[in-house]
Parts: structure tokens; C-alpha cells; sequence
């Protein structure tokens, strides 16, 4: 029991900056952790200690994140954008010619499958087994999930990015 | 991505990226990258895309986690919550149990079956009007039949005389045997006897074997304008009706029990 408290309590900070991402609200967001560490220590008979903690952490965490979703556009909440957006307190390090502002809203146009993949994938540094189990996707169709998102963020800013070379294959 | 045949294709870029490669892998990439500008520009781009994002969404290891957030606090929570619930479960099975106690407890307040002394004074009360109107066959035996008391007596089960009620002005006319159904289940039989005085008046005593909790019981009872005098002891009930003065009926009720039951005046002990 104190073992899986300290495992699933070094997981916190990466579920928050995750949820932080996807709910685009820093309260949204820790009362998405809070119900997802509530949920997964009370099923914690359910997991599996041999599979991977972290990987199921965010799989609970994402089912939660997709039924709030569900929910509010069957309610039909709109929130925009815009008064959402977390900007970084500090002026991040030169993230190269992607500006952060439209880089933000690329992402919000993103099909929700291709966001969860990708912000999986690049802000928690999961394996693309673990991300594809925490997704409850197959590693194929992570994949291409991947793909088809950076095809789409590079397409939508594109615009400050260097001269186009090339097209996307 | 560290299969056993590494494949250099889309996938393989973005592990590349990704920083899912094992050394070997990578060593592969980098010397595909050189060679190939367009799969390199892809790599570049999606790395800066990377970075952008991470800068975007910054870790937040520096930042203090709420105490709301820790799953020592949250599993104390799921304890005590779970405790309650046990807790909630426990009470209303508590609940249930008591209410359906206390359900069959209070079950006579609340369908409380008829007593037997009102049956029997109902059925009393009926065969009387029934029969004081006859004429003719106001009875099914009349008093000089032979045998009439010993077959009323087998048939009610209790062995009874007809009363002698000469000295209050009345003389047995007769019996019949009707139903005494106490209980609403098994009618048992009942034996009436009739009396008349000079006057014409009848008195009719309605009588069954005693009853199975055999307990004394004194009932006076108005009904469709009939005085009903009910007694039940060890021995016999005893309905008494007449459309006589009250004082009359109790009266005669007296030397009833007395001669029926063959018991002493010191249980005649009417509460009503």
C-alpha cells in the first residue's frame, strides 16, 4: 500500500502538467488529478502490478478527461480558447520559429485523439507502448495518430516556420 | 521501437524524435538523416514542435503540489468514506430490521383481525333477527323433543342444559343448530335456544363451545337496535339477544351463567 502511494505520488506532477494541457486550466485540470488518483486508489485491486503504474494512471485519467468532455458538449458548454490559455509566467527558452500563441492554438484545433497521442507522447516522454495502452489504442494506430497530428500542427504554423522545403509526406 | 528489424520509416523518424531509439538505432538514423535532407527537415520540424510544446506546457516539478493532490490524504479519504459507507450499510440494515420488527410487532394495531366475541355476537345477533319473526318454525326442535339438549350438546361438542328461566317470566321454546364461526376459517357449530315470556317477547341464547384461549370475557353490546349480552369463559360462550331493556338482558345473563356453566355465583364477574 505505502509503495503504491509513493509510485502513483511520483506520477502526480506528470499527470498535472498532462491534464494542464489537455484542459487548457489549471483548476480544471487538478480536479481531473484529484478524481483520477481518488479512482485509481480505490480500484487499485484492479491494477496490475507487473503492467506499468504510470501508463494506467493515465489511462484513468484520461477516461475521466473524455467522459467531462462528453458531458459538457452534450450540454453544450463552450468555452473559448482564448481565456484558457495557460501562458508560461516566464518567457520560455527560444522554442526555435514556432510561435507559443499560435503553436497553443494549433493544438486546440486538433482532433481530440491526435492532441491525447501527442501531448502523451511529447510532454511525458511515455514509450509508445505505454502511451498506447494508456490511450487504449494499438501501437498502429498511435502511430498514425502521431503522425497525422504533427502533420497538422506543421501545416497550421506553418506560417512562421522557415521557408517551406518540402512537403509533408 | 528496439525490434529485432529495425525498419527505417515514418514510425522510425518519429521514435527518432521521440527519443524512443536505443543507441544502436540511432546511430542508423543519424547516418540516414545525413543522406536523406527531406526525411532530416521532417525530423527538424517535429523537433522543434517538440520543444515548443514542452515549452508551452512547462514540467511542474518546481511547483508545490497541493495538498488536495496527495494520494496519502486521497486514500485516507477513500478510508474513511468507505468506512462510512460500511457504516451507512450497518445502520440501514439496522433500520430494515428494526422497522419490519417493529412492522410485525405493531401488525395487530394496524390489520387487526375481528375477535371472536364480535363474530359470534355478529352471527348471534343475525340468527336471532332471523328467527324471532318465525311463527311457526320459530325453532328447529321444539323444548319437548326428546334429545334435543344431548344432540345440541354432541353437536356444539360441550355438554349444556337448556336454562331454567321460569323464574324471570320466560319458558324454553326450542333450539336449532347453526354456524359459530369464530375465527373467519373453520365454522364450528353453534346452538341457539329460544325463550318467550307472556308478552310475546323472545330472548335467544346463542352458544358455542369455549373458545381455545378459554378466557373470561363480559361484552355488552347495541346492535340494529338488538341488546347483545356476550360472555365467554372455560366452559362455553354464551350470547345472549333480546330487543329487552338492558337491565332486563344483564339480568337474566346472571342466572344464564350460573345454570350453563354450572359455575358459582363468585365468577359471575362482569367487568362491562
Amino acid at each position: 500500500m505505502q509503495n503504491f502511494l509513493d509510485e502513483v505520488e511520483a506520477c502526480v506532477p506528470a499527470l498535472r502538467r498532462y491534464a494542464r494541457a489537455l484542459t487548457r486550466n489549471a483548476d480544471r485540470a487538478d480536479d481531473l488529478v484529484q478524481d483520477c488518483l481518488e479512482r485509481a486508489i480505490r480500484k487499485q485491486a484492479l491494477w496490475q502490478p507487473t503492467g506499468p503504474l504510470k501508463a494506467w494512471l493515465f489511462r484513468i485519467l484520461l477516461n475521466l478527461y473524455r467522459n467531462e468532455l462528453r458531458l459538457a458538449r452534450r450540454r453544450g458548454d463552450h468555452v473559448p480558447v482564448d481565456t484558457l490559455l495557460v501562458e508560461p509566467a516566464v518567457a520560455p527558452a527560444q522554442p526555435g520559429r514556432i510561435a507559443l500563441n499560435e503553436l497553443s492554438r494549433a493544438i486546440a484545433t486538433l482532433v481530440d485523439d491526435q492532441r491525447e497521442a501527442l501531448l502523451l507522447v511529447v510532454l511525458e516522454g511515455l514509450s509508445y507502448s505505454e502511451a498506447a495502452t494508456a490511450l487504449d489504442i494499438p501501437m498502429g494506430t498511435l502511430m498514425s495518430r502521431l503522425g497525422r497530428a504533427r502533420a497538422a500542427l506543421r501545416k497550421l504554423t506553418g506560417a512562421v516556420e522557415e521557408p517551406r522545403l518540402r512537403t509533408v509526406k | 521501437m528496439t525490434n529485432a528489424k529495425f525498419e527505417i520509416n515514418a514510425d522510425a523518424l518519429h521514435a527518432y524524435v521521440d527519443g524512443q531509439l536505443g543507441e544502436a538505432e540511432r546511430t542508423l538514423l543519424d547516418a540516414y538523416l545525413a543522406a536523406h535532407p527531406d526525411a532530416a527537415a521532417d525530423v527538424a520540424s517535429w523537433d522543434r514542435q517538440n520543444q515548443a510544446i514542452n515549452a508551452l506546457f512547462p514540467p511542474l516539478n518546481a511547483e508545490a503540489t497541493p495538498e488536495a493532490l496527495s494520494p496519502r490524504r486521497i486514500a485516507r479519504g477513500v478510508r474513511t468514506a468507505r468506512t462510512q459507507l460500511w457504516r451507512s450499510v450497518a445502520a440501514a440494515l439496522i433500520v430494515i430490521a428494526a422497522a419490519g420488527s417493529l412492522g410485525w410487532y405493531m401488525r395487530g394495531v394496524f390489520w387487526t383481525e375481528e375477535p371472536a366475541s364480535d363474530r359470534l355476537i355478529d352471527e348471534a345477533v343475525t340468527a336471532h333477527a332471523l328467527y324471532v319473526k318465525e311463527q311457526t318454525h320459530a325453532v328447529e326442535a321444539a323444548a319437548d323433543s326428546p334429545n334435543l339438549m344431548r344432540w345440541l350438546s354432541n353437536r356444539i361438542a360441550t355438554p349444556i342444559d337448556a336454562p331454567d328461566l321460569t323464574a324471570q317470566g320466560f319458558t324454553f321454546v326450542g333450539g336449532r343448530l347453526l354456524p359459530g364461526d369464530y375465527d373467519g376459517k373453520d365454522p364450528s357449530p353453534a346452538a341457539q335456544l329460544m325463550y318467550q315470556n307472556a308478552s310475546a317477547e323472545r330472548v335467544t341464547l346463542y352458544i358455542t363451545a369455549a373458545l381455545p384461549d378459554k378466557k373470561d370475557v363480559w361484552q355488552f353490546e347495541s346492535r340494529n337496535g338488538l341488546d347483545a349480552y356476550y360472555w365467554a369463559n372455560d366452559v362455553v360462550t354464551c350470547t345472549i339477544v333480546s330487543d329487552l331493556p338492558e337491565t332486563d338482558v344483564r339480568g337474566l345473563g346472571k342466572t344464564i351463567f350460573e345454570q350453563l356453566t354450572r359455575h358459582a355465583d363468585s365468577s359471575w364477574n362482569p367487568k362491562t
